[in-house]
């Protein structure tokens, strides 16, 4: 390759590589290209936020050689300055290993993890230093915001609204109906608030855009601010989330350096300024009403919506609240035009959807794709399939609130409107994968067990109807249930679903009942054979060694942690009962599969 | 304006929950979280009836609903029973041996499935929140929900004696199922871990009220009147009377 300038080296200091101590790696590429007077080219040096593949962190890209590092090490930075920097070669082995064609890659863009994706909400992140205000300009940055102001309010509506952007949230609803509805109520002050607080097990998306890229929101924000009337934003951020926190706090400062945010912004003589508010940490604040209330210093509670915040918001005021990511996707849908974002995903639902990928796939990660993307193309063409090649189970997708969708709707579309017709729900993107390890009792009762710490405990239906699906739930995956506890899970869980005031309420039997729906043969299992095919309910699982297929190897007893299991060599082997702590590690260990999952112990 | 509620048509004032609209016109709506004089809280969910606006149905709660014009509301339909003896169930769950919500429970006839009942269980708090608001209405803020989820209850800050409390038992006054205990003990009454001495009558000599609450009366009123009980007050009125009268007779 020839030399070339304005080479730059990004190291991804996201959360999941910033675990992989990727800041000491970042920390040695500066000490070393300091040191180093041989370098006829000296690179920038900048860490970035998350690229999305967490699992193969620490990730290093350097431009414009388009070469992505993976699992770096601090050890392998002199090797990368020696061969890439200097000779303009690569390090073969710190290459992305591609799952689907068994081979290294150059460059993380042709790689199938990335290949099927569609950066809108992420385009930045990866790409950029968060702190610094002038790399997000240099990528068209605050672009939008200039545009905007020189267009009139109804102008910057009917831009969204035409673009049938619908927020990320969960619900989805038309984000540009939401403005309009709130513009037309003349009562102010009116406020704009981001919702950043992200609690669903698995889900990372709000958090991947607030650490990585907190400028786009930010310019979201002030559109809103303008089109509707308002000069007050509020970013409600998870507490728990210390670099997003940071990060936004010091993007909002540079903004208002910068003049795009404060009084006048950019002459215009509009005024607009945010604060952040730090989440007190309970998963239910992510729900708007309970935000709200949580800003205005009341308990976390949901309150009843019969009156929409667009009239009456935070303190009673009209209030756009919208969702990390729907922010994210505004500034380029002004500077690109509705009909730009209209052509992305499919009728009814436009553009991209963020997802974290997570659970027993090959790639886990943060992944945006059009809408309208298949299920199967998510996990086995970006996902690499399942690990081990192991059947594939189902995925639970929206979070807690979400349902679990078995195989034969693989070929779903991820839409707003498929998911919400099969029982589960878009949800802010969590998808979780399952393969044949998972039990689906213990996944419902998993997330009743969530839900029971982290519904408000307003309600009696959501309250006590979540701890009693709890109980029965415990009741079946420890051999205690019986046929009539399927009925009752069903009489509550509509009565939950029913009665409840807010969407946490309404949608939290969801894991339960779609179970309930596509793995009932799993529940009569539990419950009448007393056996979790899964292993995973302990008290419904006992291992057997199969005398024909054992052939003596010894490894099962040599690693049995209790010396459970006896045999001598080339002999079959017999697991001792009573000894046995079912730790499973026996049946992982076998070569030949010998080791058979059996149902509850029953006494002679 | 004008509503339908079970059919017939019934006149609304703007901003009036279906509740108040239901209470002023003796209709019945279950409910153990409303108390009339107190905002609606939505939090018992017995109060769910079925709303049709614009041919679309849906379940509201009656005591935060605002009511709209030409609404047409059915108070009682076979969904909504069914929902609010499935509510009675999870309380029973919750409480099966307060007798309040035993009667209710066979007001509307529902045994819970005995497997699930706890016959040891002795919480009585159903979590309506009236305590919390009444508490707030006497300006105290004493008492709030503490936790959330299933662990959810109401108490003071860390479940310690409150020096915001009255003693002025306004919670218990209002509580449906009586789970607000009051201990009576010698010379004090112990209410929310804290125990409040007690004014004797200055008359009498028979215990009246709590020291807080009369030092909070009296500054309230800027006054320092001496503590008399009733009983001595009506005999310290009618011997003035009889002073008068007598007067008169001469």
């Amino acid at each position: 390759m020839d030399k070339v300038n304005n080479r730059k080296i990004l190291v991804c200091c996201g959360t999941g590589c910033l675990a992989h101590n990727s800041y000491q790696v970042y920390l040695e590429f500066k000490k070393k290209l300091e040191e180093d007077t041989n370098i006829d080219v000296r690179p920038i040096i900048k860490s970035t936020g998350c690229n999305g593949l967490c699992e193969k962190g620490p990730v290093v890209k350097i431009l414009p050689d388009e070469i992505s590092y993976f699992k770096v090490s601090v050890d392998d930075v002199d090797e990368i300055v020696e061969k890439t920097i200097k000779n303009y070669e690569t390090v073969d082995r710190l290459l992305y290993f591609d799952v689907n064609s068994k081979k290294r890659i150059k460059s993380h863009k042709d790689a199938s993890f990335y290949k099927g994706q569609l950066k809108i909400a992420l385009r930045n992140i990866g790409e950029i230093d968060p702190l610094n205000i002038d790399d997000y300009i240099e990528r068209d940055g605050y672009k939008a915001l200039r545009k905007a102001l020189n267009m009139s309010p109804e102008e910057i509506i009917r831009e969204v609204e035409l673009s049938g952007l619908r927020g990320r949230g969960g619900a989805g609803f038309p984000t540009g109906l939401k403005w309009k509805s709130c513009y037309q109520y003349k009562d102010y002050p009116k406020y704009v608030i981001c919702n950043g607080d992200e609690g669903d097990p698995g889900a990372f998306m709000d958090r991947s855009i607030m650490e990585g890229d907190p400028n786009s929101i930010i310019e979201g924000m002030i559109i809103c601010g303008y089109a509707i009337g308002a000069h007050k934003g509020f970013l409600y951020i998870r507490d728990e989330y210390d670099l997003a926190l940071k990060n936004v706090q010091g993007a909002i400062e540079n903004a208002r350096e910068r003049g795009f945010l404060g009084k006048n912004i950019l002459n215009s003589g509009f005024d607009f300024d945010l604060e952040i508010v730090r989440g007190g940490g309970a998963f239910v604040c992510g729900e708007s009403s309970a935000l709200i209330a949580s800003i205005e210093g009341d308990v976390g509670e949901p309150r009843a919506k019969y009156i929409r915040n667009v009239e009456k918001g935070l303190w009673d005021k009209p209030t756009v609240l919208n969702n990390v990511e729907t922010w994210a996707n505004i500034p380029p849908i002004i500077i690109n035009g509705w009909q730009w974002f209209r052509k992305i995903g499919i009728e009814g639902n436009h553009g991209t959807k963020v997802f974290s990928l997570v659970g027993k796939v090959q790639n886990t990660g943060l992944v945006e794709v059009p809408m309208g993307t298949t299920l199967r193309e998510l996990v086995y063409d970006i996902g690499g399939g399942i690990i081990g090649n192991r059947p594939f189970k189902a995925v639970q997708t929206g979070g807690p609130s979400g349902g679990c969708i078995p195989k034969e709707y693989l070929d779903i579309s991820l839409d707003f409107d498929s998911l919400d017709q099969i029982g589960s729900m878009m949800g802010s993107g969590g998808v979780i994968v399952m393969d044949d390890t998972t039990c689906m009792v213990d996944v419902a009762k998993y997330y009743m067990d969530f839900l029971s710490e982290e519904s408000c405990g307003k309600c009696t239906s959501c309250r006590e109807g979540i701890k009693t699906m709890l109980d029965i739930l415990k009741n079946i995956t420890e051999g205690k249930g019986e046929l009539e506890d399927i009925d009752l899970l069903l009489e509550i869980g509509e009565t939950v679903r029913k009665a409840s005031l807010c969407g946490l309420g309404k949608t939290a039997p969801n894991p339960v009942l779609t179970t309930l729906k596509y793995f009932r043969d799993e529940y009569i299992e539990h419950i009448v054979d007393k056996r979790c095919a899964a292993g995973v309910c302990k008290e419904l699982t006992s291992y057997y060694i199969d005398s024909s297929q054992c052939i003596g190897c010894t490894i099962c007893s040599q690693n049995c942690p209790v010396g459970a299991i006896s045999g001598s060599l080339r002999e079959p082997h017999v697991i001792d009962e009573n000894i046995c702590i079912k730790c499973g590690t026996c049946a992982n260990k076998c070569p030949r599969q010998a080791v058979k999952i059996g149902g509850m112990k029953v006494e002679a | 304006m004008k509503l339908k509620i079970d059919g017939k048509i019934y006149e609304g004032h703007k901003g009036e929950t279906l509740m108040e609209l239901a209470r002023r016109n003796n209709i019945h709506i279950p409910s153990l979280c409303y108390k009339t004089g107190f905002e609606g809280l939505g939090r018992c969910r017995l109060c769910m009836v079925e709303v049709k606006e614009n041919n679309r149905k849906r379940l509201v709660s009656a005591c935060v609903y605002p009511i709209k014009e030409g609404i047409e509301v059915s108070t009682s339909t076979e969904e909504i029973e069914k929902i609010r003896k499935n509510i009675i169930m999870l309380l029973l769950l919750r409480s099966p041996n307060n007798e309040y919500i035993k009667k209710l429970g066979e007001e509307y006839n529902v045994a819970p499935p005995e497997r699930y009942m706890d016959a040891s269980e002795v919480e009585d708090c159903i979590l309506c929140g009236l305590c919390v608001k009444a508490c707030e209405a006497m300006g105290r803020n004493a008492i709030s929900f503490v936790q959330r989820g299933i662990t959810k209850k109401v108490s003071t800050p860390y479940d310690e004696p409150s020096m915001d409390c009255l003693g002025c038992e306004a919670c218990a006054e209002v509580c449906p199922t009586g789970a607000i205990k009051i201990e009576d003990r010698k010379d004090e009454k112990l209410i929310w871990y804290r125990g409040f001495g007690m004014v004797k009558c200055s008359v009498c000599g028979k215990e009246l009220i709590q020291e807080n609450i009369l030092e909070f009366v009296n500054e309230k009123l800027n006054t320092e009147e001496e503590p008399i009980c009733d009983a001595c007050k009506r005999k310290a009125v009618a011997s003035k009377f009889k002073d008068s009268f007598q007067h008169i007779l001469k």
